[in-house]
């Protein structure tokens, strides 16, 4: 098995070369302060409870009415007593309360109104008056309450309704965003470093001892598992910090175990595909400057997808160019994860995308094979395609 | 022993190797000479796979080279490459590992050739950061890494300073004296004659000459005659049967001499034209060799 032992011992030189650049670590830590950033940073900031200041004596039952409307709109409020306006304002001016309501049916704020505490004070002084002009006619305070009682209705809807469904679209869009930017990103590492091969000359020194897949398929393998370890630790990363602050503020419908497992399988699909047609393309190139042009096309047909995916899968695609989406290789990594995460994919073309796309990477890996033995050691000008794949017969 | 058997390479419109045949001996250095594009650096790919030839054999004691031999073979091409960020001592020791040595011996020969080409103080540095000299050194290193019992080196002097290629012969002489058959190209024939045991000459994809340098000098067809005469100019230049003038100014003129020719005859000329201070009468050097076999 020394073919096998080349392949890993080229992996694990891109894995430890890779993983040991400061601009990878520098960029593992960035995105693991962001992604815990975006989890953390909105609980810290989450409104505690409002203060509500009451210039009244405690047994007008005020506060009751304002506690009943805040459970009402949604939000918590502490209520405080005062004596007189003069002090509320005060301590509104302190910023220790973030109301004032006067004896006299006044509304104090600092400044702007806050819009879900205006419904909540507005609320409780309109019931106030409702229960004064309901005594005032004569009514029992018992038969008052029961006159404003909420009302007893049911809901329906004629398609059923999924209540999440907007949050899991977010979702969906989150997760093929990560997949086209780590396929993106992973492929250009491909790139980059069978470029860097060939530019340096190193090559020539490595196919004298691995041969041209091997190679191609260790520095694949290896940057391959360095991207889903980045993507495992920036999950990781996004899963800790959510039990860290796990109040319930938070909630991201959709995310399962089985998506996570979906998004790496197909992370490495995905991967496996581009990365292999992008280190191909590379070998045609002597210099990172040509490196551009010749993986243009591939880019462009990676970033095509990406809008096709978002157009179609995202929006209201008809049905069969969703399914083809879904369907054909070059879009299936981003268009099958998202689907399956607003629970819109059915099992057979879910498992009909995975056959297509391990059949397409095992011919991308045949060409590419040929395309990369054909052009590595040919240096100077940009290698046509045409003349890689003649020329792989003379290399052994 | 490394055997070239009727090697032929088409590239397109060029034929890189036609008919191609010599032999490297183990022990032994041999200098592989020949004109720019005469297809010196095709024959040595084709030694590494790098090159498929359209047909003929190479051989490693006697059996077609696959890769199972090339892992006990050196390589140095023209174009030498590194990782340059990648440290000194772990890249020895990933091409001692890529050649099927365990990490233990990989990482003790990267040590060893170290503390021997004086890199041991720079093996933790990233290659890129090391002098020019020291570079050199080092993909030198990683040519003999596996200590191999073929190296082939692809114009390994040039760009050398004086003291850089003492090292390279130095360490040349001492991998051939452990036994290991050793195959460089260069352009510099004064070097070549230093060190070669073996010379093959290669024109057009085939061999022009090889063997022995002492014996292809002495069975060479003619002699270099040198002759100083004071004061005459180039009035005196005989014109004796199977002498040719190769080059002439101040009195002193290098000639060719058919091997049976008298070099007596033509110092006897010399002498009736003036005083002859200077007389050289030798075998070709190989620089003359090269050439002869090169333009005919």
């Amino acid at each position: 098995m020394r073919s096998t032992r080349n392949v890993l011992l080229v992996a694990r030189r891109e894995l430890i070369e890779r993983a040991r650049s400061p601009m990878f670590i520098v960029s593992l830590v960035i995105s693991v302060l962001v992604i815990g950033a975006v989890v953390v940073l909105p609980t810290l900031f989450a409104e505690g409870s409002r203060q509500v200041a009451l210039v009244d004596a405690e047994s007008t039952g005020m506060e009751e009415l304002v506690q009943a409307e805040a459970d009402r709109v949604g939000v918590t409020v502490e209520v405080s007593h005062y004596a007189d306006i003069a002090a509320a304002e005060a301590d509104l001016e302190a910023g220790d309360v973030d109301v004032a309501l006067g004896a006299d049916q006044e509304i104090v704020w600092s400044a702007e109104p806050d819009s879900q505490l205006e419904t909540v004070v507005e609320g409780a002084l309109f019931m106030a008056s409702v229960q004064e002009r309901a005594a005032e006619l004569g009514l029992e305070p018992s038969a008052a309450a029961e006159m404003l009682a909420p009302a007893d209705f049911t809901v329906r809807s004629l398609e059923p309704v999924d209540s999440d469904i907007e949050a899991r679209r977010l979702t969906a869009m989150v997760a093929m965003v990560l997949l086209f930017m780590a396929i993106a990103m992973y492929g250009a590492f491909v790139l980059t470093g069978v470029v860097e091969e060939k530019s340096s000359r190193v090559v020539e020194v490595l196919l004298a001892r691995v041969s041209p897949r091997h190679l191609l398929a260790g520095k694949i393998l290896g940057i391959g598992v360095l991207g889903l370890a980045q993507v495992a630790v920036i999950a990781g990363a996004a899963v800790v910090a959510l039990r860290l602050t796990d109040d319930g503020t938070i909630e991201l419908p959709g995310i399962s175990p089985g998506l996570v497992a979906l998004l790496l399988l197909w992370f490495v699909l995905g991967f496996a595909f581009y990365s292999t047609a992008y280190g191909a393309l590379g070998a045609l190139a002597s210099r990172t400057e040509d490196a551009q042009s010749a993986t243009g096309p591939l880019t462009a047909v990676l970033i095509g997808g990406y809008f096709f995916v978002f157009i179609t899968v995202a929006g209201e695609g008809s049905e069969w160019i969703v399914r083809l989406a879904t369907l054909l290789p070059l879009t299936a990594p981003m268009a099958v994860p998202m689907r399956a995460a607003t629970g819109e994919l059915p099992v057979w073309e879910g498992v009909t995308a995975v056959v297509l796309m391990l059949i397409a990477i095992y011919g991308m890996i045949r060409l590419a094979g040929r395309m990369y033995t054909g052009a590595v050691l040919q240096t100077g000008a940009k290698v046509r395609i045409r003349e890689a794949l003649r020329a792989s017969s003379d290399v052994e | 022993m490394l055997e070239f058997d009727a090697l032929t390479k088409q590239f397109g419109p060029v034929t890189a190797l036609d008919g191609c045949t010599f032999r490297v001996q183990g022990g032994r250095i041999t200098g592989f000479l020949g004109p720019n594009g005469a297809g010196k650096t095709t024959a040595m790919r084709a030694v590494f796979g790098l090159v498929r030839p359209d047909s003929g054999q190479v051989r490693w004691r006697g059996r077609p080279v696959s890769h199972r031999e090339r892992l006990r073979f050196g390589y140095l091409p023209e174009e030498r490459g590194v990782y340059p960020k990648m440290r000194v001592r772990d890249q020895l020791g990933y091409f001692g590992r890529l050649s099927e040595m365990s990490g233990t011996a990989a990482d003790a020969a990267a040590d060893r050739w170290l503390d021997r080409l004086g890199l041991a103080d720079r093996a933790g540095d990233r290659v890129e950061v090391l002098s020019h000299g020291n570079q050199q050194r080092f993909q030198l290193a990683l040519a003999v890494i596996n200590d191999p019992e073929l190296l082939v080196l692809d114009e390994p002097f040039s760009g050398l300073d004086p003291l850089a290629v003492d090292t390279m012969m130095e360490l040349l002489r001492e991998l051939a004296a452990a036994g290991a058959a050793v195959l460089f190209s260069s352009h510099q024939l004064d070097l070549v004659e230093d060190l070669c045991e073996d010379v093959v000459i290669i024109d057009h994809g085939r061999v022009v000459m090889s063997g022995r340098v002492d014996e292809l000098r002495t069975t060479a067809e003619h002699r270099t005659l040198t002759v100083t005469v004071r004061g005459t100019g180039a009035g005196w230049l005989p014109d004796v049967p199977g002498v040719t003038v190769l080059s002439e100014s101040d009195g002193t003129a290098r000639l060719r001499l058919q091997r049976d020719t008298d070099p007596a005859e033509v110092i006897r000329v010399a002498r009736e034209a003036g005083e002859v201070t200077a007389v050289s009468y030798q075998p070709p050097d190989l620089s003359e060799l090269f050439r002869k076999a090169v333009q005919s």
